[in-house]
């Protein structure tokens, strides 16, 4: 005999000691449900005592899995006893949904011209960097953006809306605050430029399908594309490549945001994020990420969370 | 960019910025108070197979934006009038990746300049297909035959790598102001978000041509990307066929 096989004699004795486990077993199953079932003097508590509970370890080991299944089962769906052993765990307390805020074409409108002028206050903060060509490059993208929130305020009015005139508060304290405060180098202030210009095209981009008014998107994007310029100019001065694939650009320490920069501390030279002219075929509404003060940023386009309401 | 360079061209830039802000502000106060400017070609477009499908003017529908006090929503799919526009944006995009293919094979163009005209010849290539998901049947996948000859004319006249640029260079300009006014008119809120992802690359496109080239800074970074017709590539005269 090699090890693979079984003898006989020891299928036979497998198989007996199979019948009288078997048989043991049904016997007391059916003494179980003859006990709950049949007697007609056993009461439908009785019956669901002998099912559900008060079974004695012995008891329990002798009726055999059939019957285990069943008091799961039934225990499962049976109404809870507050009082008693079933807990409460990932019940979730009632909540009271949040209103829906709806927005309007002024409403975007509104929030274009709140991130023109918050890119106003990065330029502003990036002149005190800043020297030479660059300096004179930003104080005209500067004045770019006083248009185009002038161009915005103007088309609120025609709507019957009121021009929302300062920077965007939520963009302002989420992202512009602390990124500047990073800001300590004419690279550092390019960099947040950049990646600020990029997400001025990436809104408009994002707003021209919740533009009810085709003129509207239109008007969006004459503004949008003249910040993809902007991105692709300040790239280039980065130095940038060409016209490399997005799947190029770094993964170590980016990580995407709703409204907030996220910072992630660099550990080398290998982290900087590649400064993109041409970021790929179509523009994406993706997040910018920029290196200032060492750290590296990932900021997104306006959601509505930072919306001018 | 050179520094010297960006000095001088940042003096040009203040004029044409203010020219086209009031340019801009006129043509959307037009667009919101002009209820007779509603069309304007006034006709029909042809596409594939003789079909006509009527191209409505940018400002078409937005007489009574300035007035609107309740808002409905956008259609999101293409609708029958945006399909002769789409029609047209795909034999455009066709029609500058044979443009970059004849500008790549003339000889002219140093190496790394090759690769950037065939990157850019791949992003339109890739512009006219997704184009051609929305439009459909009307896409007709030809390229626009008129802008072929002519921008190929051009190219196989050129004498110098600046010479094939420029001509890029002018068909990127042209192409991101058309597709800047075509959003004007299409009324479809899934190819306007098309349209609107594809118009910055153009751009984009123009700005690393217009470095090269070391045309001024007006050039590259207007304040306003142009979207009036005279701008655009005018799709009544340059007619799509299939």
């Amino acid at each position: 005999m090699t090890g693979m096989e079984i003898s006989r004699d020891q299928v036979r004795r497998q198989r007996r000691a199979i019948d009288r486990a078997n048989d043991q077993a049904m016997r007391a199953t059916a003494h179980v449900m003859a006990a709950a079932f049949e007697d007609e003097r056993s009461s439908d508590d009785a019956r669901a005592r002998l099912v559900l509970g008060g079974l004695a370890r012995r008891r329990f080991l002798t009726i055999g899995g059939f019957s285990v299944a069943t008091a799961a089962l039934l225990a499962a769906c049976g109404a809870k006893d507050s009082a008693g052993g079933v807990p409460k765990e990932g019940e979730a307390p009632s909540t009271t949904a949040l209103a829906a805020r709806a927005y309007t074409d002024a409403i975007l409108l509104r929030t274009a011209a709140s991130l023109e002028r918050s890119a106003m206050a990065a330029y502003d903060a990036a002149l005190g960097v800043l020297t030479g060509a660059a300096r004179d490059v930003a104080a005209q993208f500067k004045v770019h953006h006083q248009a185009h929130a002038a161009a915005m305020d103007d088309q609120v009015r025609k709507l019957g809306g009121q021009p929302y005139t300062t920077s965007n508060p939520a963009f302002d304290e989420k992202v512009l605050k602390p990124a500047l405060a990073l800001v300590k180098t004419d690279k550092d202030a390019l960099q947040l430029a950049h990646a600020i210009e990029n997400v001025a095209a990436h809104t408009y981009q994002a707003f021209v399908p919740m533009l009810t008014v085709p003129a509207l998107r239109s008007a969006a994007m004459t503004i949008g594309s003249v910040e993809a310029r902007h991105a692709a100019l300040l790239a280039s001065v980065l130095g940038a490549a060409t016209a490399p694939s997005v799947a190029a650009l770094p993964a170590a320490g980016a990580t995407s945001t709703v409204a907030a920069a996220t910072t992630t501390t660099v550990a080398g030279a290998a982290a900087v994020p590649a400064m993109y002219v041409v970021p790929g075929s179509f523009e994406p509404l993706a997040a910018s990420t920029a290196l200032v003060g060492g750290e590296l940023l990932t900021i997104a386009p306006l959601g509505p969370n930072s919306y001018a309401y | 960019m050179d520094v010297t360079r960006l000095r001088r061209l940042l003096r040009e830039v203040d004029d044409e910025h203010r020219d086209t802000m009031q340019t801009v502000t006129d043509e959307l106060s037009a667009a919101a108070h002009a209820a007779s400017r509603r069309a304007f070609l006034g006709g029909s477009l042809a596409i594939g197979g003789g079909a006509a499908v009527a191209v409505l003017g940018p400002l078409a529908g937005v007489a009574a934006a300035a007035d609107a006090t309740t808002t409905t929503a956008a259609p999101k799919p293409p609708q029958a009038a945006d399909l002769a526009l789409l029609a047209f944006a795909q034999s455009l995009e066709l029609a500058a990746v044979q443009v970059y293919a004849a500008a790549a094979a003339t000889g002219k163009l140093a190496p790394e300049v090759v690769t950037v005209a065939n990157t850019f010849g791949r992003h339109h290539r890739e512009h006219a297909q997704a184009i051609a998901g929305l439009a459909g049947k009307a896409a007709t996948g030809v390229a626009n035959p008129k802008l072929v000859k002519e921008y190929g004319d051009k190219v196989a006249a050129a004498k110098s790598q600046a010479d094939v640029l420029t001509i890029a260079f002018q068909l990127e300009t042209a192409a991101a102001a058309t597709y800047a006014y075509a959003l004007s008119a299409i009324l479809g809120t899934n190819p306007a978000a098309t349209i609107a992802s594809i118009q910055p690359i153009e751009a984009r496109h123009a700005v690393v041509l217009g470095q090269v080239l070391g045309r001024p800074l007006i050039d590259l970074a207007p304040s306003f990307e142009p979207n009036a017709l005279r701008d655009a590539i005018d799709p009544t005269k340059y007619p799509v066929q299939g």
